[in-house]
């Protein structure tokens, strides 16, 4: 496969090497020249222009009232978005990591500024590239320090739900399955310890991969029946790409007083990021149960 | 061996003679060689590819690559690109640029292309683009004129496919200098949005520093796809005609004078040719985005019916001629700037009225409804042919501008997107900021003149202005009709805290890839 892609290179590379000995007209004085008029050789693969929709914004539309107030439109929008390095106006605009850290900041003009040239602007747009790191965009008034946050988690999210097959988003699939890897019933003594192991699965129908948070969590039916266990804790899987996924959780129950009880075991996972689109929500959740009978100490 | 001695004796022999004639005769004195001055060498990454799969065995690969440029005299540049994340085939567009002289004669260009692996992949791939086994595409790029050799086959401002297992396409382009001091190139085709199968005629004209045409050049010259095709020297113009085909066409245009001391190129422009159903159609187009200043020029709904209106194709030429390509400092720049036609309709509006009317309407600009899906524009130019004064939107980022004076358009532009304020009396647009080039204070403008190589008396107040503060620049106003002081102020040439501003954003935007 390989040889094959090399030899068509190859014979790419032989038109491009025709294509270049064409000779140049040589200088004439005073006069034009014209050259070969079959030139073929594309200098640039793509078609500038076409791909102006393949990246994606995060637009506000900002009323400053002087100060800045809650943009009262948010848009993902499909277009290329640069940073305006040009402004020295007294807006600053920062993109936000969830930590708070910057990923970057930028200065605006001021749309209430007032002159024959400058009429004021009933709102002002802030552009922000879309990243994946994004999730808090703030427009502040550096005169009077106020400003104002806007999350973006929201209007991701919306555009996804409605857009699942953007190139941004990702469809996902999770579906547990918990069972016991020692089948119950159980039996232990008031003071004794047992462990009690639990196997997870999970799995991604994808297409896409998914950024997991999930956990187990265990209730019961006790009848008056008291225990406690060991709980684990949140399971995370940042890249899950579509496959699976297996974890053992080991529970441990002791019992402080006799009786009986039902235990349920139930593992729910999901994708919590704004950019997933579960295609099922149904089948995130998924449980079972082993009963606990507590005898007095011996 | 003593044959050729006898031959070479023998060509000073004959030579002296007629040599010292002319220098008596005409007085010559010997001439020193040209000083050429420095070329750019250009590489744009096109395209990266993973043929195999071969990179990451459980996910996409993740390209970058790392571009080196070494001129065999300790000029050395190295730039690692952006990470391309979990995608097998991608079109960076990505170009990185190195200045050389070409008294060096030739540069090495090392290109190597990674894929990007956390430690649990076992680290850094190498992409397999050379076959052979070779690490790295290496390339000698010989300067004045271009030629390649190396690792890869191929000629300069073309693309260039080197694979096995992975595969690069890339340009490589040596570039003489948009400007020097005594020389532009002024250079446009139309029509300026061709359709397939209409003659296009390109015209280039040498201007001199300031930007006046120029009688005499040594060589005006205009490659269309890479190879020449016009030249022409004891003149100053040229053109080049053809017909249009496909989708698109490239071409640059070159002047040379003083034995090439002096040289000016407009850079490798784009041109789509014909319909679309893009949002814009890129007229001039130089390079990536993240790199230049990007202008979408949007027809006035008061004058075009739309983006393929005739008499809007027509006037855009002529306003480009007399505006962005009409001055000395925006043709030394004309590599940093994309120019775009917008299939969206805007609306800039100004009655008039009479001095002392007052609350006196204001400017009004109506942008297009689907604005927000110009994100990749700095800016967006209303053109009209109405004749009433216009204004600038910096939060809208629009300005309008009247195609029978196509120098407000770049005075326009000096306030969307370069930040600049008025320098005129007294009803401009007034305010300060970081390198301003007008000043709440007068001890500030005064601090800040030497910043620009002037004295601090250089100040003035630019008078009574309506919004009844007080503002200073260094700029000139003679005030003198007829003399055109500065773009700020009458749309004439740009001044030193003008330059500042536009040179800043130029310097930023061409070489940082942050935005502009």
């Amino acid at each position: 496969m390989r040889r094959d892609r090399a030899a068509l290179t190859a014979l790419a590379l032989s038109a491009a090497v025709l294509a270049v000995a064409v000779p140049s007209p040589g200088a004439a004085v005073g006069q034009a020249v014209d050259g070969p008029r079959d030139v073929v050789v594309r200098h640039v693969v793509d078609v500038p222009g076409t791909d102006l929709a393949s990246g994606r914004a995060i637009v506000l539309r900002v009323r400053h009232t002087p100060d800045p107030a809650e943009p009262h439109a948010v848009s993902l929008e499909r277009t290329k978005v640069y940073v305006r390095r040009g402004d020295s106006g007294p807006v600053e605009v920062a993109a936000l990591r969830r930590d708070g850290t910057v990923i970057d900041r930028w200065r605006a003009p001021d749309p209430l500024t007032t002159s024959a040239e400058q009429a004021r602007d009933d709102e002002a747009r802030y552009g922000v590239p879309y990243s994946p790191d994004l999730a808090v965009v703030t427009i502040t008034d550096t005169r009077t320090g106020a400003s104002t946050d806007v999350k973006t988690e929201g209007v991701v999210h919306a555009f996804c739900a409605a857009a699942p097959t953007d190139e941004l988003c990702r469809r996902v699939d999770l579906a547990p399955h918990v069972w016991l890897g020692t089948p119950g019933p159980f039996t232990l003594r008031v003071g004794e310890r047992l462990q009690v192991p639990v196997h997870v699965q999970l799995g991604n129908d994808g297409p896409d991969r998914a950024e997991v948070a999930g956990a187990v969590s265990v209730h019961g039916i006790l009848d008056g029946v008291g225990f406690t266990t060991t709980d684990p804790t949140g399971l995370a899987l940042p890249r899950f790409e579509p496959g699976h996924h297996w974890w053992t959780l080991t529970y441990e129950l002791t019992c402080p007083v006799p009786g009986a009880g039902r235990v349920f075991v139930g593992a729910t996972f999901q994708d919590e990021s704004a950019e997933a689109v579960e295609t099922d929500p149904a089948d995130n959740a998924h449980n079972t149960w082993f009963d606990v009978r507590c005898d007095p100490a011996p | 061996m003593s044959g050729r001695r006898q031959v070479g004796a023998g060509v000073v022999v004959r030579v002296l003679p007629v040599a010292l004639v002319l220098a008596v005769v005409g007085g010559l004195p010997a001439r020193a060689a040209p000083v050429l001055p420095d070329v750019t060498v250009r590489v744009t990454i096109l395209e990266l590819e993973d043929l195999g799969d071969d990179l990451d065995s459980t996910s996409d690969a993740d390209f970058y690559t790392v571009t080196r440029f070494d001129d065999g005299a300790g000029r050395v540049a190295e730039h690692r690109s952006r990470t391309w994340d979990g995608q097998e085939h991608v079109h960076p567009n990505t170009e990185w640029s190195f200045a050389a002289n070409p008294a060096r004669g030739s540069v090495h260009v090392r290109l190597g292309v990674f894929d990007d692996d956390d430690t649990f992949n076992g680290g850094d791939d190498r992409a397999d683009v050379v076959p052979g086994g070779a690490e790295a595409v290496e390339v000698d790029v010989a300067l004045r004129p271009c030629a390649l050799t190396g690792t890869v086959t191929g000629g300069c401002s073309r693309q260039i496919v080197s694979a096995d297992g992975d595969e690069i396409v890339f340009v490589v382009d040596v570039l003489l200098p948009t400007a020097t001091p005594g020389l532009r190139v002024q250079c446009l085709h139309t029509p300026i949005w061709p359709v397939p199968g209409a003659v296009v005629t390109i015209r280039a004209t040498a201007l001199d520093g300031a930007g006046a045409p120029l009688a005499v050049a040594d060589r005006v010259s205009t490659k269309r796809e890479g190879v020449q095709v016009a030249s022409v020297t004891g003149t100053a113009t040229t053109t080049h005609q053809f017909t249009a085909v496909g989708e698109q066409f490239s071409y640059e245009c070159e002047a040379e004078d003083a034995g090439g001391e002096q040289a000016a190129t407009t850079t490798p422009r784009t041109v789509r040719v014909g319909p679309t159903a893009d949002l814009a159609v890129p007229i001039v187009h130089t390079g990536p985005g993240d790199r230049r200043i990007d202008v979408v020029v949007l027809p006035d709904t008061d004058a075009y019916v739309g983006w393929a209106d005739p008499d809007f194709l027509w006037d855009l030429p002529a306003a480009l001629l007399g505006g962005y390509y009409g001055e000395e400092f925006t043709l030394a720049n004309q590599g940093a700037f994309n120019l775009w036609i917008g299939r969206s309709v805007a609306d800039i509006d100004w009655p008039p009225s009479p001095p002392g009317t007052p609350n006196p309407p204001p400017c009004t600009i109506t942008p297009p409804e689907d604005w927000d899906r110009y994100g990749f524009a700095e800016v967006g130019w209303i053109l009209h042919d109405d004749p009433h004064r216009d204004c600038a939107r910096g939060a809208l980022r629009l300005f309008g501008a009247f195609d029978g004076d196509p120098r407000i358009s770049i005075h326009e532009t000096g306030h969307v997107p370069f930040g600049l304020a008025d320098e005129y009396c007294c009803d401009g647009g007034y305010f300060t900021g970081e390198t301003p080039n007008v000043y709440a204070e007068l001890a500030d403008c005064q601090a800040d003149a030497p910043a620009v190589g002037r004295a601090p008396t250089a100040c003035r107040s630019l008078g009574a202005t309506t919004d009844m503060q007080t503002w200073f620049t260094s700029d000139p106003d003679t005030g003198l009709p007829g003399v055109a002081d500065d773009l700020m102020v009458d749309q004439g040439p740009l001044q030193a805290l003008d330059r500042r501003r536009w040179t800043n954003l130029l310097t930023s935007c061409t070489t940082g890839g942050g935005g502009c």
